[in-house]
């Protein structure tokens, strides 16, 4: 069963052979393994348990519901957003469903660094494509362009650029564009509806509103893990939990993972954990179109552009460009400034399309504890990162005066409108950015436990084991020994499932 | 040179509202009176009573907020007390999410604010008593600061009001925004069913069966 915070009324303790802590994409996969196969599981999620019928589609209401720090997280120095879900499901109740599998150059990468063993290339090739038939993954088609879409492949087709259509993981879809706020729809194929469900209809118990601060070890060995019990709206402490297991996997993701590992002072000889935080940071460009585009309406990601995504470390284009539409709060955030200036903008709301650029980092930020429940995130992209981001920029604006937009929109402190594509590199082909000069958000933290074979240069095995201690595993996106390079929901259940089933030998 | 005598004090008694408004007297009224006003704005706050229950916010930062908000909404906007109150318990209540030591920062953020007129020389007023127009022209000057702080300072509050504001249904039809697609769906039968069961009761504690 499921239990809240309205379940638990006492301190209490309990037994089982699995915990597994987080119920996203890293961890749902491991229960459901172990559960399916009689194991007695305890999954501990910090977020609430909400059902489809609580999506409210309304921002001001899910962000804090679905959202850590209802929706804002940042760096210490708040010059990057970083938006982690929280949930009985994890950022799968939240995100858009792309669905992308490691590309080959950043595999290839990851096993020349780290070798893998015990994760070849046929089994990860195996596992992904029993994953993608678990959750439904198939390639969306030009029926299920929304406006924003549309326009973004009209610019990339009238420059001759690469594109193609995303592959997602939804059924039964209502193309009503809340995909951010949860799905009321249920139409998700999320890790809460394709592993947690199965998993507690095979006998898993989940723990929701409960907060894992610190595991408790003994020699190599993880004897328990000790949680708060928090009320969700006030995160007002309640009770205390202590689960005992034979086996513990920490799949709170890349930031809430290491803090964990770092918090309860696990083993770390050569002070690896919570290092090499990569995030896929993003910048976003807007335009107005004399045609009306409803933009927050439909599938919000079905269309890519990869024109300047070259994969190999150290590449000079690591820019993935993609449509990226906001519902009202979060567009009006984003647009520069305030009073008739702003509201100028708003007003063609309706006309509005928004663009993306997602860098494949190479930054390595750090993770730190914060207290007793937070993380304490430090990342700022560095000179080549951020001239990665100014080409995002470029092209991103290139498209959207492709497609026909009367002007596109930077976002800077003072918006920058951009009305003919001549413009563009002449005003942004010297451009820095520096801190608060425009937003900058990240919605895929990954590394800081990062998985290879060597004890000194990785923290956790191919098998998500972690080094120094004899039961403990790693199963989210901390795992990733660089950036992605893709989105990474797919390739996190994948792992998890990998994970999963090695648990099960040793259970 | 002719003497011009001085009023013998019995005519003093006789003096008419025109004779008593002399040039001096009204100049000496016209200062004092403005020290007055000056004094109420560099001390009181308007609008205070309104914010008398708010959780994580004192009655003075929500009037300080409220100045804020009236600020940066749109001219189209309604801007009456009412609205503007709502939008501040709306900000307030939006705080229960956000970790402690970023509500703090909000706190020094708001009283930073309101003293950074004067001790910044833009005026001898605090910025909750300057004019909207003023308001607007101070939070600008923070947008395109050269110093980061003041313009993250600026974000901040930015982000805050605008969730207020374009969670209304008002600010919507503004944008031609329509809302939710199915306000108060329950989500599909099968699967309000499938998660129902799996919740367990509120009296059940964790437990193996």
């Amino acid at each position: 069963m499921i239990y809240t915070s309205t379940n638990i009324k006492r301190d209490m303790v309990l037994k089982a052979d699995l915990c597994v802590i987080g119920s996203g994409a890293g961890g749902s996969p491991v229960a459901w393994t172990a559960a399916k196969q009689g194991k007695r599981v305890v999954v501990l999620e910090a977020g609430h348990f909400w059902q489809p019928k609580d999506f409210t589609q309304l921002e001001h209401e899910m962000f804090p519901r679905l959202y850590h720090d209802s929706g804002g997280r940042a760096t210490k120095d708040k010059a990057v957003h970083i938006h982690q879900g929280k949930g009985v499901g994890g950022s799968t109740l939240h995100n858009i469903n792309l669905c992308g599998r490691v590309p080959k150059k950043v595999e290839a990468y990851w096993r020349e660094e780290h070798t893998l063993t015990g994760l070849s290339e046929k089994t990860l090739k195996s596992t992904y494509q029993e994953i993608e038939k678990h959750i439904r993954v198939s390639r969306l088609t030009e029926s299920q362009l929304n406006g924003n879409n549309l326009v973004f492949k009209r610019g990339v087709d009238a420059l001759g650029y690469k594109g193609g259509y995303l592959q997602h993981n939804r059924h039964g879809c209502a193309q009503s564009g809340f995909c951010e706020l949860g799905c009321p729809f249920d139409a998700k194929q999320n890790a809460l509806r394709s592993f947690i469900a199965p998993a507690v209809e095979s006998g898993a118990m989940v723990l929701a509103d409960t907060w894992a601060t610190r595991l408790v070890y003994q020699g190599p060995k993880v004897v328990g893990v000790q949680a708060t019990v928090r009320e969700p709206v006030t995160g007002k402490s309640l009770h205390q939990v202590t689960i005992h297991a034979d086996v513990f996997c920490v799949s709170a993701s890349a930031t809430g993972s290491a803090a964990l590992l770092l918090r309860s002072d696990i083993p770390d000889p050569y002070r690896l954990v919570g290092s090499r935080l990569f995030i896929h940071p993003a910048v976003a460009v807007a335009g107005i179109f004399r045609e009306t585009l409803n933009s927050w309406s439909g599938i919000p990601q079905s269309y890519e552009c990869t024109e300047f995504m070259d994969f190999s470390h150290g590449a000079a284009h690591r820019v993935w460009l993609l449509p990226a539409f906001a519902h009202p709060v979060g567009a009006s955030s984003i647009l520069s400034g305030f009073g008739p200036e702003h509201a100028k903008y708003m007003k063609d709301y309706a006309h509005m399309a928004s663009f993306g650029a997602v860098v494949h980092d190479e930054t390595p930020g750090s993770v730190r504890p914060k207290g007793e429940f937070g993380v304490d995130i430090r990342y700022w992209p560095d000179v080549a990162d951020r001239k990665q981001m100014v080409l995002g920029l470029r092209e991103a604006s290139r498209i959207m005066l492709a497609a026909g937009a009367k002007k596109a929109l930077i976002p800077f402190a003072k918006t920058m409108e951009l009305t003919s594509i001549k413009e563009i590199d002449k005003r942004l082909s010297a451009l820095e950015i520096n801190k608060f000069d425009l937003n900058i958000t990240a919605v895929h933290p990954m590394g800081t436990v990062w998985m290879g074979d060597e004890p000194a240069r990785s923290c956790v095995s191919a098998y998500g084991k972690y080094h120094h201690m004899d039961n403990l595993f790693v199963s989210d996106t901390s795992l990733f020994p660089s950036s992605l390079g893709a989105p990474p929901q797919l390739t996190t259940y994948t792992l998890g499932l990998h994970i999963g089933r090695h648990i099960m030998s040793m259970l | 040179m002719k003497e011009i005598p001085n009023k013998p004090k019995s005519q003093k008694k006789n003096q008419t509202p025109q004779t008593f408004w002399s040039r001096r007297r009204f100049i000496q009224a016209s200062a004092v009176g403005g020290l007055a006003i000056t004094a109420l704005k560099v001390t009181g706050y308007q609008y205070k009573d309104l914010f008398s229950t708010l959780h994580h916010l004192s009655a003075t930062e929500g009037a300080i907020l409220f100045s804020v908000v009236e600020a940066m909404l749109p001219d189209n906007a309604n801007k009456t007390p009412k609205v503007i109150q709502r939008h501040v318990k709306a900000i307030d209540q939006y705080l229960f999410g956000i970790p402690k030591e970023d509500i703090r920062q909000i706190h020094l953020l708001l009283y930073g604010l309101e003293h950074a007129t004067v001790s910044m020389g833009f005026s001898i007023f605090r910025f909750s008593s300057l004019s909207v127009q003023k308001r607007r022209q101070f939070l600008s000057w923070w947008q395109t600061s050269s110093i980061g702080l003041l313009r993250l300072g600026l974000e901040s509050l930015k982000s805050m009001v605008f969730m207020a504001y374009y969670r209304t249904a008002d600010a919507f039809r503004s944008i031609g925004y329509p809302g939710p697609i199915a306000p108060g769906f329950t989500g599909p039968e099968a699967s309000r069913k499938r998660y129902s069961r799996l919740l367990a009761p509120p009296e059940k504690e964790p437990g193996w069966s």
